[in-house]
């Protein structure tokens, strides 16, 4: 029954021409920004070799988050909007089901759009940036990208996930998740935070707290707290 | 059989169903009858699952657990329950997918219904095209797609044309007659309920006024004339 629902939702956000414009207007703002912020302080090739640390470790969350913020509205809201998420609850699927198909399938689609572009980076890097010698990430670079980021993505867009489910007012939930992206790409950048291995034990810490976060708000998420959002 | 013993609602602080009880027979076509506001959709959302903190007990078919239930009922609810962007027969698909139902098996009865219901012709339409109507006998053959026993449809006479409402209770009588499915139906449409309906029950602000089967009423009232109306407004206006 979850493949049921992630198929659908992944098919969904597919075909759905608004997120393939957020598709771009993500991609050109993922790539002209650690472009710019990079090149502004230094074309130093050491600077260059953590530019693309820090485009694997913290850009290729925010690319994810990004595109959950219009995908969110796709699926968890318009089940609300249309009330067919009365339908879906009347049926064997409990609404956790629901809900971690939904999210699989805006991470999924999230995530294939974060590794292109965070290649794409790459790319850029070692042929218009630095010349003459080859960047490469580090391994905590790829275990981040791989391993990390992933599941801080599945929790981070979960989360949302279920505000959006339980929340009657669904402005405010927007509202806060906007906040978080532009204050998250606003305070994360080169000059405040290092991408090394110290980032390793804080980023075990926020998978942990996130977590925690995730079955806590779990426990809120119940078929009647949804649909006594909606009326 | 689907049982509901004592059963209490309150939402937001106020009591919606005031200790309802009722019984539903295998087999039979029961109406479920009150004025807007009284406690039918909240008694068919507790059915269903959509409501989960109430008090007191349902059983269906001696379980106590209706969750573990819910792939053997069928629902039509106020809503329609169905993708506007996706197309009736994607919508049919993805519906039995979720009751894990292989659609290339059920496709041919699925045809006949569509056929049955005049949809064969908008199958490959998307949904968001459909007239009111449209969407509720498309709503109508989700809801038997996977052969429910037990039926619950609100409403489901609401916005066909007569020839369709024909159809629909033919069809519901077919359920009943060959396959034995048990029908729970609310309705304000007292000539259907007066028709199909073996038992009804009548609520108004969550209590339940009457339980009654038709043929006693029928019976009942043989010195007068018999009128559900009569009886409808004797009870849901006291």
């Amino acid at each position: 029954m979850l493949e049921a629902i992630y198929t659908k939702a992944l098919t969904e956000l597919f075909k759905e021409k608004r997120i393939l414009l957020v598709i771009l207007l993500a991609s050109i703002i993922m790539l002209y920004l650690p472009y710019q912020i990079f090149t502004k302080i230094s074309f130093d090739e050491a600077i260059m070799a953590t530019a693309i640390d820090f485009y694997f470790i913290f850009y290729s969350v925010m690319i994810v988050l990004l595109l959950a913020y219009s995908a969110n509205y796709n699926l968890f809201l318009q089940e609300k909007t249309t009330k067919t998420i009365h339908s879906l609850l009347a049926t064997p699927l409990n609404i956790k089901t629901i809900w971690l198909g939904k999210t699989l399938a805006i991470c999924t689609m999230g995530y294939i759009l974060s590794f292109i572009l965070s290649f794409v980076f790459l790319f850029i890097l070692n042929n218009f940036i630095v010349t003459g010698k080859n960047i490469y990430p580090s391994i905590h670079g790829i275990i981040s990208l791989l391993l990390i980021n992933p599941i801080i993505c599945i929790f981070l867009v979960g989360n949302i996930g279920i505000l959006t489910l339980i929340s009657k007012d669904e402005m405010k939930v927007r509202i806060g998740f906007f906040i978080f992206i532009f204050a998250s790409l606003y305070f994360i950048n080169p000059k405040k935070v290092s991408a090394d291995l110290s980032l390793f034990p804080y980023q075990l810490i926020i998978v942990l707290i996130l977590f925690v976060i995730t079955n806590i708000s779990l426990k809120f998420l119940s078929n009647e707290k949804v649909i006594l959002s909606v009326d | 059989m689907l049982i509901f013993e004592n059963i209490s609602k309150s939402i937001n602080g106020k009591q919606i169903l005031k200790n309802i009880s009722f019984i539903v027979e295998q087999g039979q076509i029961f109406g479920y009858l009150g004025p807007n506001g009284a406690g039918k959709t909240t008694t068919i959302r507790i059915i269903l699952g959509l409501y989960e903190q109430f008090t007191g007990q349902i059983k269906f078919n001696g379980n106590l657990s209706i969750k573990n239930q819910k792939s053997n009922i069928g629902f039509m609810l106020e809503d329609d329950g169905l993708y506007g962007n996706l197309t009736l027969l994607e919508n049919l698909e993805f519906y039995a997918k979720i009751y894990k139902l292989d659609f290339q098996k059920v496709k041919k009865i699925t045809d006949n219904l569509l056929l049955k219901f005049d949809l064969s012709a908008n199958k490959d339409n998307k949904v968001s095209t459909f007239s009111h109507g449209m969407k509720q006998k498309a709503s109508f053959v989700r809801a038997i797609i996977h052969d429910p026993k037990l039926l619950i449809l609100d409403e489901p006479f609401n916005g066909l044309d007569p020839d369709m409402q024909g159809v629909l209770r033919d069809h519901l009588l077919y359920l009943l007659k060959e396959k034995g499915t048990t029908i729970f139906f609310s309705s304000h449409n007292l000539y259907e309920v007066d028709r199909l309906c073996d038992k009804i029950a009548i609520i108004k602000d969550g209590e339940i006024k009457l339980e009654e089967y038709l043929y006693n009423l029928k019976s009942q009232s043989k010195n007068e004339d018999y009128n559900l109306e009569k009886v409808y407004f004797k009870y849901a206006n006291e």
